[in-house]
């Protein structure tokens, strides 16, 4: 623990080509955004990578584009304050800004950008400690004891590991369809929330499926739910510069007063954001009220196993996916 | 509202500009970080990560290999045959044969560098072999916890008690079993707090030199450069008045900068590279693995009351770890937890138990808050229970002039009634609740403090002034001293600078602690001004031949009195000091000794708060202190300390808790996780300053930095229940345990 970061040489390509070319030339080159996650880690010296590739500079991976169907193209580098404050976000995608405002602070929010948000890595104190646990590569998991503190972790698929995904705007992307863009070694690729989020089944030492040479280019949001009714609610001890400890995010479509679609997801329960499709299907064709919302408390948290600590999840995950319900009322 | 209403002042009682304000909004401030001296290294520290710990071997041979390393210093660098509190600070400083906390300092590096020393630190390689740890007050007062330290246990043990008891204490008067029996209702519960920090936003910062003759410096970031020179030679086994330590500015204290940390090692490390200054500054992380938070307590309180809210009788058992050494406040908690009340029969019984935790520091009011939490939140609860108002209970049991205290002295001039007259009077009082809000009130109480005090003034050739205290100024204390000066030598505020000057300067103070600087400094530097104000007098009355009985000093100036008065134009303060050189040389005033007098100070806090039963958050809505000041030399900043108070004591409540992991590592040793509140979380918190006169004061001071902290934590308890009728006993009550006791009701 310390305040001091290494040594390590940083370039700053200004285009894509040269950025894929410094991490062919560098195994062990990590890709550094807003920096407001990687910096924390390169302090306390528990990752010390000798090459940073800053991408800050490529101007592809900036700005929010409007797309054919509706939707929107939001490049990596995009600021989390642009998200919040940007018109065509809110008018489309209200959770995503929604979600995008309740990030950390406004001085984070201002440098941490759209991209880092969703690849940031977990907040899990015993890896982040620098702990060998199964994320770090070593073969025990140090939160998962009859007496760690676990008070932040899942509920829902672990696999070993309990850390959980600390993203507010990875709930907004994954309830609102999004696809992540991105440019491999040797080809561009276009993935959905599912395959993005990886849980420890997948791939216990990551939180993404981002892999060296990879570069997270841009998000693109279809136009599927655009306009239509949505909820974000992240429930922190703090008021601001906290992480969650539920998120949920919901869009919807109404018909004659009864839900005709709905996507709910909700966040820091498991590794991934985690789409409630048990709600989903009980809620859609019924009116939202009262009866509803006792209906979707009982099924939103079924299959929770919550660890020593975190009993507090259950209902907090069940009031908030009756709330998301009620918000259609 | 003062009690002598009729006095007027000309400066007592404004508002002007702090002198410090424009540096630090400037930045031309200069804090403990900001030191730098020609030729300086830069020190890091190797701390244990382990809570308990064995030290087998340290090899430092690869770290003073490294280019640009200068020294590195172990325990064996300290001398041997240190005993008591010399002895904790100087284990404190450097672990001896066992790493007693995670964090614990273990050796220290210095470098050209920063960046270098800590490349040292890593590589100098500690074998430790682990040992079994205990973290938790109730574990480690268990009879088979783990042992921190054989025979650490003083005179006031009995035989007989847990090993890691060091400190055992009961007191009280009354029949306590005869006002159990005469109450209608007995109530008895258990209250938790956790341990809390003072996060202070400057970390630790020092530049320390030290030479082979033992003769050294230091510019540190403190509440008390005494302390840091008595405590540094102590550890050092240096002569005292060989170190001058001079204090910077400071970013916040809060008791947690009366002590040492790391000072003495940025000179050990001096002295081992040739005399090279040394400069240290802690991390963040360091600050709150390795610097005092406050103690943790498990407490017991029992109440007896009869149905018109008279107490009968009260028993508060008490116990408290402040880490790894003697030291938990369970008796200020104590003398303090009852304060507010007149009570009949009382009994007191506190224990200091150590555990594997960093050595705990003073914090704002140190154990008041933790035993206000327990009696305040009983009390809250036997006034529902018997349907009386809170307001109404803690008038009928409030203590006045006169009254017995409940921990033994007889109280002199207080302003309890008042504030809780100004409470029940205060809007917030009748502002509307809607559904799952709630409105709490509490009671809180400090001393206050005087102590070693050495103040000097001296009249300039201009005829401004100024005073040299050895107070650094932690809260307006340079503000407030300012205006008692300027208003006793009848000169404008800013014709007075006040000055926080190093050891070589002044005899003996005491740190800023215990809401004193105002009190004792101001107290000492009005008698200066005195002393400085007879001798124009006497100046004058020469030039004009007569009496110097027969001047007196009026706005700024020496006038002829009685049968004088007339005969000559006043003298004015410029006049007498511009000729000074000619009319006996420097003017000046010098007082030192422990002023006495000292004036508690209540407060009664009322909070409003939303409670959100699908989330468990708590809001607060409003909030208002009320609090006894004596008098408000510059209200601006007594009002500061309130709101200052009371948003440490919202963030205790709500939030903050060091959070240790199963093998006894801190787990959240970082802002993120240790949960202060920010501005988003706090509602305008409202003051009310009651002035009832401190009469040992020349200005009625009492002292107002500390008492705010204490209320809020049992005002926002009993507020949570108002909202939702669950009572949360166990700091902090935040969203998970505020939704797990809204769960487990049903």
């Amino acid at each position: 623990m310390t305040d001091v970061m290494h040594n390590f040489e940083l370039y700053q390509p200004a285009s894509l080509a040269d950025a894929q070319e410094l991490l062919g030339d560098h195994d062990d080159a990590w890709i550094i955004a807003g920096g407001k996650d990687s910096l924390d880690w390169f302090k306390h010296r528990v990752k010390q990578p000798s090459v940073l590739v800053d991408i800050a500079a490529i101007p592809e991976l900036h700005g929010i584009r409007e797309e054919a169907d509706g939707g929107l193209y939001i490049g990596a580098m995009t600021t989390l304050t642009e998200v919040a404050e940007s018109d065509l976000v809110n008018a489309r995608f209200p959770a995503l800004a929604m979600a995008a405002s309740k990030v950390a602070s406004p001085q984070i929010r201002n440098a941490g950008t759209l991209g880092g948000n969703v690849a940031q890595d977990t907040r899990c104190t015993y890896y982040r400690d620098g702990f060998p646990c199964y994320r770090a590569g070593g073969n025990t998991c140090y939160a998962n004891t009859p007496t760690a503190m676990n008070r932040e972790h899942t509920l829902f698929e672990a696999s070993r590991c309990v850390a959980v995904t600390p993203s507010d705007t990875g709930v907004a992307l994954a309830a609102l369809g999004a696809t992540f863009h991105i440019q491999g070694r040797r080809r561009d690729r276009e993935v959905s929330a599912d395959e993005f989020f990886i849980g420890p089944d997948v791939d216990i030492e990551r939180m993404t499926s981002l892999e060296h040479r990879d570069i997270l280019l841009g998000i693109r949001v279809p136009g599927t739910w655009a306009g239509a009714h949505q909820y974000f609610e992240k429930v922190a001890d703090r008021n601001a510069w906290d992480f969650a400890l539920v998120n949920i995010a919901m869009a919807a479509r109404m018909e004659g007063g009864a839900i005709a679609e709905v996507s709910m997801v909700c966040g820091a329960v498991q590794c991934t954001p985690r789409r409630l499709t048990d709600v989903e299907s009980l809620i859609v064709g019924e009116t939202p009220g009262e009866e509803l919302e006792t209906l979707v408390k009982r099924v939103a948290s079924s299959g929770a196993k919550p660890l020593n600590y975190n009993h507090f999840k259950i209902p907090l995950m069940e009031n908030l996916a009756a709330r998301a319900v009620r918000s259609l009322v | 509202m003062a009690k002598d209403g009729l006095t007027e002042f000309r400066l007592i009682g404004t508002r002007p500009d702090r002198p410090d304000g424009l540096d630090k909004v400037t930045g031309r401030a200069r804090y403990g970080a900001d030191f730098a001296l020609p030729g300086m290294l830069f020190g890091a520290v190797v701390r244990s990560p382990h809570a308990h710990a064995r030290i087998v071997r340290i090899d430092t041979s690869r770290a003073l290999a490294l280019e640009g390393v200068k020294a590195v210093v172990t325990r064996a660098d300290l001398p041997d045959g240190l005993e008591g509190e010399d002895w904790d600070l100087q284990e404190n400083t450097l672990a001896g044969d066992r790493a007693l906390y995670d964090g614990h300092a273990v050796a220290a590096v210095a470098a050209t560098s920063r960046l270098l020393a800590e490349e040292a630190a890593r590589l100098i390689e500690v074998d430790y072999e682990v040992l079994p740890h205990v973290i938790d007050v109730d574990d480690a007062i268990r009879p088979d916890a783990p042992v921190i330290r054989q025979g650490a246990a003083d005179a006031s043990v009995p035989e007989g008690m847990p090993p890691n008891v060091v400190r055992y204490m009961e007191f009280g008067h009354g029949d306590i079993e005869a006002g159990f029996a005469e109450a209608d209702i007995v109530r008895e519960r258990s209250y938790r707090t956790e341990a809390a920090h003072q996060g202070y936003i400057e970390p630790h910062a020092c530049v320390g030199q030290l030479g082979a003759d033992g003769a050294g410096e230091m510019w540190v970031c403190t509440q008390g450069q005494w302390y840091i020179r008595r405590m540094c030679a102590a550890v050092l086994g240096l002569e005292t008045a060989q170190l001058r330590v001079t204090p910077s500015e400071i970013g916040g204290g809060f008791g947690g900068k009366t002590t040492i940390f790391m000072e003495p090692l940025s000179l050990a490390l001096s002295r081992k590279a040739g005399g090279r200054p040394v400069k240290i500054v802690m991390s963040r992380a360091e600050v709150l693995r390795a610097t005092g938070p406050t103690a943790s307590a498990s407490m017991d309180v029992r109440i007896g009351m009869k149905k018109d809210g008279t107490i009968t009788a009260a028993r508060a058992e008490f116990r408290m770890q402040g880490g790894a050494f003697p030291g938990a406040p369970v008796d200020m908690a104590l003398y303090c937890a009852f304060a507010p009340y007149k009570l009949p029969a009382v009994q007191h019984i506190g224990y200091d138990v150590l555990a594997n935790r960093p050595k705990c520091a003073a914090y704002r009011a140190p154990g008041s808050p933790m035993g206000a939490f327990a009696v305040e939140s009983l009390l809250d609860e036997m006034c529902r229970e018997l349907g009386i108002d809170p307001v109404e209970m803690r008038l009928t049991n409030a203590v006045r002039e006169g009254d017995r205290a409940s921990y033994g002295p007889t109280f002199g001039s207080i302003g309890l009634v008042e504030v809780l007259e100004a409470a029940k009077g205060h809007p917030n009082m009748a502002a509307p609740l809607g559904p799952n809000q709630g409105r709490g009130i509490a009671s809180g109480y400090w001393f206050n403090h005087s102590g070693e005090t050495s103040v000097s003034m001296a009249i300039s050739e201009d005829g401004t002034a100024q005073v040299s205290v050895g107070t650094p100024d932690i809260g307006g204390s340079r503000a407030s001293i300012a205006l008692m000066v300027a208003e006793r030598l009848g000169i404008p505020y800013e014709d007075v600078r006040v000055n926080v000057v190093e050891t070589g300067a002044l005899g003996v103070n005491e740190p800023t602690h215990g809401s004193r600087a105002t009190f004792a400094s101001g107290k000492a530097a009005v008698v200066a001004a005195e002393q400085a104000i007879a001798e124009m007098c006497r100046r004058a009355a020469a030039e004009w031949g007569i009496d110097a009985e027969a001047v007196e000093w009026v706005d700024g100036a020496a006038q002829p009195a009685g049968p004088n008065a007339g005969r000559f134009p006043p003298m004015t303060i410029a006049e007498i000091a511009g000729k000074m050189g000619q009319t006996g040389g420097p003017i000046s005033g010098h007082h030192e000794g422990l002023p006495e007098g000292v004036g508690a100070s209540f407060g009664a806090h009322v909070v409003d708060v939303e409670v959100d039963p699908e989330t468990g958050r708590v809001t607060i809505l409003r909030y208002v202190v009320v609090q006894d000041a004596g008098r408000a030399i510059h209200p601006a900043y007594v009002e500061g300390q309130y709101q200052g108070g009371a948003v440490q004591g919202i963030g205790w409540a709500l939030n903050e808790e060091y959070v240790y992991d199963d093998r006894g590592r801190l787990a959240n040793p970082a802002f993120l996780d240790y949960r202060v509140p920010v501005a988003s979380d706090l509602p305008m918190i409202d003051t009310v300053i009651v002035e009832v006169p401190n009469p040992g004061h020349p200005y009625g001071v009492r002292g107002v930095g500390e008492t705010g902290i204490t209320p809020p934590l049992p005002a926002i308890a009993n507020a949570i229940e108002d909202a939702v009728g669950v009572r949360l006993t166990h700091l902090p009550m935040s969203p998970s345990k505020v939704l797990a006791a809204l769960k487990g009701r049903g």
